[in-house]
């Protein structure tokens, strides 16, 4: 009983090891987003920044895209998690996978499809003209390029990121509001309106501020429907010149664009969710009867966009030669296995490694305080970095630090590690928030110390979190694209190379079958992340029996 | 509980030794052929401006000759790849950079980070291009030209000067490389020699003006214009050879433009081999560069991609204007690398992303 | 004997809270005990066992188990190091172990090859013998409730806390349990602390109660004491059915509308009105239409009895339980009279207090 300690009134806090790892993963976290910050603030005044009119060009198509990306999928996701999961849409099962599958698509391949087909002259409109009396110019399919198509792209592949979270809080939530409201005679609009909205609002919110996030620093979609953004300039900058000191000054209004989304989504998440609630019953579903058809054309033009049309293109180009350059351009299928295999056991790797370093933070993030919170914060700083700007700070910095680790896949590793750090702690969080304190207390109280406790308890009950945060982060890695360009190593390929040297020369079609190993690919993770959003992990054995 | 800290300890093992294992490998993009015909054992490592097609026939002829030299190759673009050699300069990761323009590598030299070894081979390339200290060389050259699709543009109506595509009746039909583009930045820069800086700016202006397109590489630009997308389109002669090529969507032509009396001529601007200094495999790296002048390759150069091969001795594949058909522009391209900043300026001044 | 747990002056104040959660809490548990906490939610009886396991400190005083501090002065044990047993609300059984591993993570310190001979021993005092390689989602309520119990006092704690432990029980299931556990516990000779609001259950399964309003202890006592004898009008009204019936002081006898009293002291002396506690087993009616002092207001059949309200003529309201072959309609005029031959509690303002015997007519 000599075990004297000095302790503040907190069980849950973490014991020192969890301290002293979350240090040293927050430490690197920041090297990145420091290290830029550094610069741009030294290349101010030096460096000049791009004229004012391209300026502005660049600012005004950043922010349309994120914001319009943003609506355009929270339109999308909303309305795919109301009909499947509050109407008797036809296939409604079918559905709930089907929605989901674009998480498997990069939006750089949907661009490549989507350009082949829809461009002026391309795919669609010389059937078009072949084949009924409309003749080129008919239709604008010129409009694809730009806003318009970025931003349909874009909300096309990250709609998943909206309707997962609320389908999810239509699934969980508790639905007494609505059920009162049924019975006191409300109609079906009047329930929409007053308690369903309400209800998935800061879940669709929360998911659109991911979007917005993503759209911020993509780079690929942009960069292949001719839509000059802050992240293509930054990439522009860097290769277009060797300008670094310029690229990091570019980097400054995207980082700080980022740092108030992700506060506002703080706020968003305060506000919390809809409650779970343990005496749920599934609701009768609305009846669509004569909506019927609207509704699941509404969902097959969705799908057929996001899904049939470039997976179709993809399987037609890779099954069909089209020029002799784009035969040139190909890289065996044996070869292309070859590096898809291993893409994927590297990328596997790195989603384990990323998926265990986020443990201590997402542990800190509620358990320790002031200090832990912000320890977990800072450790998310990667998120506030394009690709681009990750990559190229991580270069400089083990070339000045330690250029005996250049050149192999460390500097990989690590970019990997902080772009999508902030990822792996929120979706572990989730996971930790699901655990009953009581388990947690009822540990200590049995004589375990805090660490054993962590070991046996929290982790092996986050399991299925962990699980669908580490299938989450291997989707994310597998599509992963500027800051692989930048830092691979010789020789070492990934399929997202594969398919971004073909597609940035408009050699479309050999890109087409890394595309589809891709996919491939993304279908066991993909498999993970929808099974732990439609199997509720083994939670707390019911009481009431 | 000591037996699971122990077995912590052990997984904690095999992640580093795993760690060390992904850092060691690679992999070889063109796997190699079993005949024995040098006995080299190396591993080379390539970074290259050049799109990857042009360059995989090259390793696969490479290879036949020196089967245990196993290539690494990565591309990229020109200037991330050149920013990547400065920042490995204290450990050098590559044997060998090339790019789709002269003017990147005479900007890398100034900073030091290439090997002043001539090669084997280079006496017979013309002075204009390689430079005097033998820090890199010519591989091929290329000329800078007009394409258009002959089912929007008639023949007669076609432009004939830089400057035509200025002119109203284009508006927005032309399409240009962006002003990341290696090529386009050293036309900018000859031009500004060849017309003064004033003239230069006014006419990028003008292109912006006239809703001219800026975007992406040659590949995308020419198979733009092939399909009719753009009526006109910027780039390099042997893009509008293989475009000519295609089995579909070859309906176009091409001006050598500038022509006339007191015109500028056609800029003519080559890709480029150096090897880094203290690069890893300084044999290999020799042998590479020795054979990309080699006969050999200039002729898969001349013949499968249709450039201008650098050495004298080899022939331009048969359809392909030969060198002494039309009228270069009078500017030394080793002159203008200095301009290429201020050419990058120009064009971001004029708004051209 | 040493008290086996001494709580001196703990208040639990954390900076969040307008109020002390626990204020100024002193009591003691004798080995052996059950000492129920009771009260009303939010009276601070909860934090009070958290900050006996360690889950929470104190701002104020300390606690000593089995006569060592465990927290106080700015230090304290932690949990894992006070040997005591906690069975929680939602039992905290660990949902990804069977039973039996349930039980071991408590036994962590005993020797490897004890541990199934003590995993089966706790199993058997709970009468779960066999079932130790179930999960807890294949248990019923009562048998997950009973792990919770096993594994608590599997490593032989000198105390054990359990917090509200047939809040989530059916009622049919709930007595059975209740004197089960006692039976459990004096087997296994484990003094205990329960928090529970519900005064019948603290009735049945206390040895002695501690009642606890808005952090403050108000009495501690034998349930008998505190049934018969509430030392507050809080106390009085939360242990059972409480009726306040108007008194005036006579000289050495209260006047009452249900009759005379006999005061046992003066010290009341210079008080003239207070209030006599009436609970329904004191009094009884019967009906009378002509020198009537209340009539029926309301009725409740509760099987057994009838439950009447009553109402007095001054407008005061009593209880009345009779047996269920006295059947009156509400509105009947009768006459209401003490019954009880113990004495009566009175207050003067909300604590203080004293007895009066009712004087028979």
């Amino acid at each position: 009983m000599a075990d004297w300690q000095i302790i503040t009134g907190n069980t849950r806090k973490p014991p020192k090891v969890v301290w002293i790892i979350a240090l040293l993963v927050a430490a690197v976290a920041l090297i990145p987003a420091l290290y830029t910050i550094i610069r741009a603030v030294d290349a101010i005044g030096t460096t000049p920044l791009p004229p004012w009119p391209l300026l502005r060009t660049l600012i005004v198509n950043t922010i349309l895209l994120a914001v319009f990306s943003a609506a355009l999928s929270g339109i999308i996701g909303v309305t795919q998690a109301l009909l499947i999961e509050r109407t008797n849409l036809f296939g409604r099962r079918w559905w709930r996978i089907v929605v989901a599958l674009p998480l498997a698509i990069p939006p750089y391949v949907l661009s490549m499809t989507t350009i082949a087909l829809m461009r002026p002259r391309g795919i669609i409109e010389r059937w078009l003209v072949e084949n009924t009396y409309a003749t080129y110019g008919d239709i604008p399919f010129n409009l694809l390029f730009g806003l318009p198509g970025s931003t349909i792209v874009l909300a096309l592949c990250l709609s998943p990121y909206v309707y997962l979270p609320v389908a999810a809080v239509l699934r969980q939530g508790s639905n007494h509001l609505s059920e009162i409201a049924q019975i006191s005679g409300a109609s079906w609009r009047y329930r929409l309106r007053h308690v369903t909205l309400p209800l998935i609002i800061p879940a669709a919110g929360g998911g659109m501020l991911l979007v917005m996030l993503y759209a911020l620093a993509d780079f690929g979609v942009p960069a292949l429907l001719r839509l000059p953004t802050f992240s293509t300039a930054i990439y522009g900058r860097f290769t277009g010149q060797i300008d670094r000191a310029g690229a990091a000054l570019l980097s400054l209004p995207l980082i700080i664009a980022t740092l108030g989304l992700i506060i506002l989504e703080e706020r968003l998440a305060g506000r919390g969710g809809a409650q779970i609630n343990r005496s749920w019953r599934p609701q009768l579903p609305h009846a669509l009867q004569g909506w019927q058809l609207p509704a699941l054309s509404v969902m097959l033009i969705i799908s057929g966009a996001a899904l049939v049309g470039p997976v179709s293109t993809l399987i037609y180009w890779s099954m069909n030669v089209v020029s002799a350059s784009e035969l040139a351009s190909r890289v065996p299928l044996d070869r292309l296995l070859q590096i898809g295999t291993g893409n994927i056991a590297f990328v596997a790797f790195v989603a384990t490694l990323t998926t265990a370093l986020a443990i201590t933070p997402t542990l800190l993030l509620r358990r320790g305080g002031i200090a832990g919170t912000l320890l977990a914060r800072i450790s998310q700083a990667g998120y506030a970095l394009p690709g681009v700007v990750v990559a190229l700070s991580i270069v400089l910095v083990i070339n000045q630090a330690s250029p005996w680790l250049a050149g192999g896949l460390i500097p990989l590793i690590l970019a990997y590690i902080i772009r999508f750090l902030p990822q792996a702690v929120q979706s572990l969080d989730v996971a930790f928030e699901q655990i009953a304190p009581s388990l947690e207390e009822a540990g200590r109280s049995l004589g375990q110390t805090a660490n054993n406790v962590i070991r046996q308890i929290v982790l092996p009950l986050a399991a299925p979190g962990l699980q669908a945060s580490w299938a989450l982060l291997f989707l994310s890695m597998l599509k992963e694209l500027p800051a692989t360009l930048l830092l691979r190593p010789a020789g070492f390929d990934t399929l997202a190379v594969r398919i971004w040297m073909p597609a940035s020369d408009g050699l479309y079609t050999a890109a087409a079958v890394p595309a589809l190993i891709l996919l491939v690919g993304a279908l066991l993770p993909l498999a993970l992340v929808l099974r732990n959003q439609y199997q509720r992990p083994p939670q707390q054995p019911s009481v009431e029996e | 509980m000591s037996t699971s800290t122990h077995g912590l300890h052990i997984r904690v093992f095999s992640l580093l030794m795993m760690l060390f294992l992904l850092n060691a490998c690679g992999g070889s993009l063109v796997s190699n052929s079993t005949q024995e015909v040098t006995p080299i054992t190396s591993n080379l490592v390539i970074y290259s401006g050049r799109t990857e097609s042009f360059m995989v026939p090259i390793i696969v002829a490479f290879n036949d000759v020196y089967p245990d030299i196993s290539i690494q190759l990565k591309s990229g673009k020109n200037s991330e790849l050149a920013a990547a050699i400065i920042e490995e300069r204290a450990n050098p990761q590559a044997d060998i950079f090339i790019s789709t323009d002269m003017l990147t590598h005479i900007n890398l030299s100034n900073y030091d980070v290439l090997a002043p070894a001539p090669i084997r081979g280079s006496d017979s390339i013309p002075d204009e291009f390689k430079p005097v200290n033998g820090t890199w060389t010519s591989v091929t050259a290329r000329a800078r030209v007009i394409m258009y699709n002959t089912d929007l543009v008639s023949a007669a109506d076609a432009p004939r000067s830089m400057f035509d595509l200025t002119d109203p009746k284009w508006r927005g039909k032309v399409i240009f490389a962006n002003s990341s583009n290696g090529p386009f930045q050293a036309q900018v820069a000859a031009m500004m020699t060849l017309v003064g800086r004033e003239r230069t700016a006014e006419w990028l202006r003008d292109l912006v003006r006239n809703d001219t397109t800026f975007f992406g590489g040659a590949s995308d630009l020419r198979k733009a214009v092939g399909a009719g997308e753009f009526a006109i389109g910027v780039l390099n002669h042997y893009n509008f050879e293989l475009q000519k090529r295609e089995a579909t969507d070859n309906r176009v032509a091409a001006i050598y433009p500038d022509q006339a009396e007191g015109e500028m001529g056609v800029l003519v601007n080559t890709t480029t081999i150096g090897q880094i200094r203290g690069g890893p495999n300084p044999t290999a790296a020799r042998l590479f560069a020795e054979f990309i002048i080699s006969e050999t390759a200039q002729q898969i150069y001349a013949d499968t991609n249709y450039e201008y091969p650098i050495l004298p001795t080899i022939s331009v594949a048969s359809g392909i204007l030969p060198p002494n058909q039309f009228r270069r522009a009078d500017v030394n391209m080793q002159a203008v690398a200095d301009d290429v900043a201020a050419a990058i300026e120009l064009m971001q001044e004029a708004g051209i992303p | 004997m040493e008290p086996v747990i001494t709580l001196q002056h703990v208040t639990r104040h954390p900076s969040t809270a307008r109020h002390p959660i626990v204020n100024d809490l002193s009591l003691e548990l004798h080995p052996g005990e059950i000492l129920v906490l009771l009260g009303p939610s939010g009276s601070g009886k909860t934090t009070t066992l958290r900050l006996i396991a360690g889950l929470e400190l104190p701002d104020r005083g300390e606690i000593m188990i089995r006569g060592v501090s465990a927290a106080g002065r700015g230090r304290a044990l932690p949990p894992e190091a006070r040997r005591v047993g906690m069975v929680f609300q939602d039992y905290a059984l660990f949902p990804h172990m069977t039973v039996n591993d349930n039980i071991r993570f408590a036994l962590h310190a005993y020797p490897k090859h004890e541990q199934p001979d003590r995993i089966n021993e706790a199993l058997r005092l709970v009468g779960l013998t066999g079932l130790g390689e179930r999960l807890p989602h294949q248990l019923s309520g009562g048998q997950q409730q009973r792990v919770a119990i096993a594994r608590a006092l599997a490593p032989q704690p000198p105390v054990i806390l359990l917090d509200e432990p047939f809040s989530n029980l059916d009622t049919a299931l709930r007595d059975h349990v209740r004197s089960e556990l006692r039976s459990i516990l004096r087997t296994a000779q484990t003094s205990a602390i329960i928090v529970t609001h519900d005064q019948a259950e603290a009735l049945a399964i206390a040895d002695r109660i501690a009642l606890l309003h808005e952090g403050v202890l108000h009495q501690i006592g034998t349930p008998e004491e505190l049934f018969a004898q509430p030392c507050t009008r809080f106390a009085a009204a939360f242990m059972g059915q409480a009726d306040f019936v108007t008194v005036h002081r006579n000289g050495q006898q209260l006047s009452s509308e249900l009759g005379p009293l006999q005061l046992h002291d003066d010290h009341v002396a210079c008080y003239e009105q207070t209030c006599i506690l009436v609970r329904h087993d004191d009094v009884s009616f019967e009906p009378n239409a002509h020198h009537p002092n209340a009539h029926i207001l309301e009725r409740h059949y509760e099987g057994p009895m009838y439950h009447y309200r009553l109402r007095l003529q001054s407008g005061q309201m009593v209880s009345c339980k009779l047996p269920h072959d006295n059947k009156f309609d509400v509105g009947t005029p009768v006459v209401v009279r003490y019954i009880c031959t113990h004495p009566l509690v009175y207050f003067i303002g909300e604590n203080a207090r004293s007895v009066a015997t009712p004087i028979a007519l």
